[in-house]
C-alpha cells in the first residue's frame, strides 16, 4: 500500500465518521460541511476520474452503512461527483481558486438533488419544504468552505499522477 | 602675583577657621545639638541627595528588573500554560456537569416511570444530511434493544427504533417524514396521526384531519393508546399545537406541532423496551 492509499483509507474513515458526529453540532444557520462530499470532489480533482469513483464508492458504502441503512442513498451521488469532478480536472486547470469554488458548488448541489430523489425512490416520502429550508444554507455553507478543503487537501495528498485511460 | 598669593595668609586664615569650626561643631553637638554649619550644608545638599538616591534607586530597580526578566518570561510561560491547562479543565468540568444535569433528569424519569422498562442510551451519530431525521444510539441488541421499540426523554416522545446493531441502532425522529405515529389533543382527546412535517424543517404536523376537527393553538398533543410504537399504558408529549391551517377546498386541515423535544440538542435518550409476554 503506498502513502497515497493509505493516506486515503485514513481520510475516508475520518471524514465518514466526522460527518455523523462532529459536523452536525458545527451547522451554520442550519447548514452543515459536507466532508463527504468534500473529500470525494477533493479526490476527483486532484488525481482524476478512477480515484474520485473508487474513494467515492468507499465513502459512500461506509456512509450508507453508518447513516442511512440503504446501500446506495450516498454512494450512488457521490460516485457521479468522483466521475464528474475527475471529468472537469481533464478540462480545466486543476490549481484555479475558480474551479474549486464551482466544483464545491457544484457537487453539494448535485448530491443533495440526487439524494433527495433517490430517498424518494427508496423511502416513498417526498421531503418538499423541509428540504428546501435545509438545502440554501447547506450549499452556501458548502459552497464557501468546500473550496478550502480543496485547498487543504491538494496541500496534503501525495504528489498526483495524471491518470492513464 | 595674583589674587591667591595677595591673600594668601588671609585665605588660609579662613580655612583654618573654617576647618577648626568644623571641627568644633563635630565636638560640640553633644553639648550644643546641630550646628548652623551643618543646617546649611544639610539644606544645600540634601536635594543634591534626594537626586542622587532616586538616580541610584532607580538604576538598582533597572538592574533588578533585567535580572529578573528571563525569570518573569518563564514563569510567565509557565502560568500560561498553567492557565490552559486549568481553563480546559474547567471547560471539561461545565460539560461534565451539564452531562450530569441532563443524565440525572432522565434517570429521576426513569425512577418515576418505574412500570416502563427503560435503557439509557446516547446519541453518537446523527444522519446523513440536515433533512434525514435520523441517530444512531450506542445501544443495541446486546442491551436490549429491539426494532420497533420507543426512544423517549423526559420531555417527550423522540421517536422509534428502526435497525439494531449489536451494540448500536438507528432512530427514526418523530420530525422525519417517514414517520407516523399515533396521536391524541389531550384535551379534546381526539385521536389523529402525528406525521414528521415534509413542509417545515424539524416539525411535525397533525395530517388528514376533518375539518370539525377540535383542536386549537396552544393545545397539547400527545402519543395515542392506539398505536403501536409508543406503551399504550403512558402518555408521551410530542408537542405543542403551534397553528391550524384548512385546506383550500375547506374539507381538511392539519396542525403544525413544535416537538416538545430539542431535536437540535439530541445528546442523551431513553428507550423504551417492549415487555414481551
Amino acid at each position: 500500500m503506498n502513502k497515497a492509499t493509505l493516506m486515503l483509507c485514513i481520510l475516508t474513515v475520518v471524514c465518514v465518521l466526522l460527518h455523523g458526529t462532529l459536523m452536525p453540532s458545527l451547522t451554520l444557520f442550519g447548514g452543515r460541511v459536507n466532508l463527504l462530499v468534500a473529500l470525494v470532489a477533493g479526490v476527483a480533482l486532484h488525481y482524476g476520474t478512477t480515484s474520485g469513483m473508487v474513494v467515492a464508492l468507499g465513502v459512500g458504502l461506509l456512509a450508507d452503512t453508518l447513516f442511512v441503512g440503504v446501500f446506495g442513498l450516498a454512494a450512488i451521488p457521490l460516485v457521479v461527483i468522483g466521475y464528474v469532478v475527475g471529468l472537469a480536472e481533464r478540462q480545466f486547470f486543476r490549481d484555479e481558486p475558480l474551479v474549486a469554488v464551482a466544483v464545491g458548488f457544484i457537487s453539494i448541489v448535485a448530491f443533495e438533488l440526487l439524494v433527495l430523489l433517490l430517498s424518494r425512490m427508496a423511502f416513498g416520502v417526498w421531503w418538499g419544504g423541509a428540504f428546501v429550508q435545509a438545502f440554501v444554507p447547506t450549499v452556501l455553507v458548502n459552497g464557501a468552505l468546500i473550496p478550502v478543503f480543496l485547498f487543504w487537501l491538494a496541500r496534503i495528498l501525495p504528489r498526483r499522477k495524471r491518470e492513464v485511460i | 602675583m595674583g589674587f591667591l598669593g595677595r591673600n594668601r595668609s588671609v585665605i588660609t586664615l579662613l580655612l583654618a577657621v573654617f576647618v577648626l569650626m568644623v571641627l568644633l561643631s563635630f565636638s560640640a553637638r553633644e553639648l550644643v545639638g546641630v550646628s548652623w554649619i551643618e543646617r546649611a550644608l544639610h539644606r544645600l545638599g540634601a536635594p543634591f541627595q534626594h537626586s542622587v538616591a532616586v538616580v541610584v534607586s532607580f538604576g538598582r530597580e533597572v538592574a533588578q528588573s533585567v535580572r529578573e526578566l528571563s525569570t518573569l518570561r518563564r514563569d510567565n510561560a509557565r502560568l500560561q500554560s498553567e492557565l490552559e491547562a486549568l481553563n480546559f479543565k474547567y471547560q471539561n468540568l461545565v460539560e461534565a456537569r451539564l452531562e450530569l444535569e441532563r443524565i440525572r433528569a432522565l434517570l429521576a424519569y426513569r425512577e418515576e416511570q418505574a412500570a416502563l422498562d427503560l435503557i439509557l442510551a446516547r446519541v453518537i451519530s446523527r444522519g446523513l444530511t440536515t433533512w434525514h431525521h435520523e441517530v444512531v444510539i450506542d445501544r443495541g441488541f446486546a442491551h436490549g434493544v429491539q426494532t420497533g421499540d420507543a426512544v423517549v426523554t423526559h420531555r417527550g416522545a423522540v421517536g422509534r427504533v428502526i435497525e439494531v446493531f449489536s451494540t448500536s441502532a438507528r432512530v427514526l425522529l418523530i420530525t422525519d417524514p417517514r414517520s407516523a405515529v399515533a396521536a391524541v389533543v389531550q384535551n379534546g382527546r381526539d385521536g389523529a396521526l402525528a406525521e414528521g412535517d415534509s413542509s417545515m424543517l424539524g416539525g411535525v404536523r397533525l395530517a388528514r384531519l376533518p375539518w370539525d376537527f377540535p383542536v386549537a393553538a396552544g393545545e397539547l398533543v400527545i402519543t395515542s393508546r392506539l398505536g403501536d410504537v409508543f406503551p399504550r399504558d403512558h402518555a408521551f408529549v410530542i408537542g405543542v399545537v403551534a397553528e391550524v391551517v384548512t385546506s383550500a377546498d375547506g374539507l381538511l386541515k392539519y396542525a403544525r406541532v413544535v416537538p416538545a423535544v430539542d431535536f437540535g440538542r439530541l445528546e442523551e435518550v431513553l428507550v423504551v423496551r417492549r415487555v414481551t409476554p
